[in-house]
């Protein structure tokens, strides 16, 4: 341990806002960065879930091919939002 | 040459099934090596004789400079895939790196100005070595943008590898400015040529930090490529399968 008490391992020698503000924004962004596409995935498979739920219930809808590029569009205004 | 495995590579339904088995190791030797360095470092190692305790931001300023700019590399190595084979992961690579290399980037630009406070006497100033690092922030910022301006998939993704390429004009930029200028930015801390100026209670926990980010970097991409091939493969069987199982849960 390179300090003599934990008040001096706070305190850093008197860097202890600088050391504690970098590593605490670390962590939140770390945590933002980690959490983020956790919930993102569950938002993608819920809509792809609801998409394959209505398709079931109206399987004629258009040929294959239009659905697709249908699909393409939809896909890219999802990720604007 | 055997092309398998870049063949494979190119699958999505096989990346996403070695990503699945593949990320929670990932995740827990990151989180586990990033825990360890940072109380080896705030803690046990020595402090700066003439910095004194402030120069422990460099153990997450230097990892996450690193990453930022490593990130950005293999941004550009897809990109050239990308363009060249119109290989569907390599966009989804793009895709799913430049918000956590936006982040990698933001967190060194933040921790250097919060060291520079104590160790210059200012926040910031614009110097080569601090300009370069915001430009690789506003280009991923750009590829972000990008992706998320165009409505037609080839073109959108198209466009971003051009971005993306002509932005590597920036990374030697970042990496010599503190040798082609006159910068307030100290040289490189570690290289893989010389040995560190530092003793090892010193660089250890930074290398530890290096290579838990590293992994942790790679947990988080391989959750967004997942959800970006869930996404786009929607209309797959295999796909679908996962979703109606994942869904009923």
């Amino acid at each position: 341990m390179n300090f003599d008490s934990f008040n001096d391992f706070l305190m850093m020698g008197g860097h202890g806002l600088y050391v504690w503000l970098s590593y605490g924004v670390g962590l939140l962004v770390l945590m933002i960065a980690a959490i983020s596409p956790v919930i993102e995935r569950k938002r993608v498979i819920k809509q792809v879930a609801q998409q394959i739920k209505r398709q079931v219930s109206a399987p004629h809808e258009g040929s294959p091919h239009v659905s697709e590029l249908h699909g393409q569009r939809e896909n890219h205004k999802e990720a604007v939002k | 040459m055997n092309w398998t495995f870049f063949h494979k590579l190119g699958s999505p339904k096989w990346f996403y099934d070695l990503s699945a088995r593949l990320q929670p190791w990932f995740l827990v030797t990151g989180v586990l090596l990033m825990a360890i360095a940072t109380v080896w470092g705030l803690a046990f190692a020595p402090q700066d004789y003439q910095q004194g305790n402030s120069f422990r931001i460099i153990y997450l300023h230097v990892p996450t400079a690193i990453l930022a700019q490593s990130c950005y590399m293999m941004m550009a190595a897809s990109a050239l895939v990308s363009l060249v084979w119109k290989m569907k992961m390599a966009d989804m690579f793009i895709v799913a790196a430049a918000p956590i290399g936006a982040a990698f980037t933001f967190l060194a630009l933040f921790t250097g100005a919060v060291w520079g406070k104590p160790t210059w006497g200012t926040w910031w100033v614009w110097d080569a070595r601090l300009t370069s690092m915001l430009v690789l922030l506003f280009l991923y910022f750009g590829v972000m943008a990008l992706r998320a301006a165009f409505d037609d998939l080839d073109m959108s993704s198209r466009a971003t590898a051009i971005l993306v390429i002509v932005g590597v004009v920036n990374i030697p930029i970042i990496k010599y400015s503190v040798d082609w200028w006159n910068t307030l930015h100290q040289p490189a801390t570690f290289t893989l040529t010389e040995k560190p100026a530092m003793p090892p209670e010193m660089w250890l926990p930074l290398l530890v930090m290096v290579i838990g980010i590293y992994c942790f970097f790679t947990a988080v991409l391989l959750v967004r490529m997942q959800t970006e091939i869930l996404r786009r493969e929607r209309r797959t069987k295999w796909v679908r399968g996962i979703v109606e199982a994942e869904a009923s849960k």
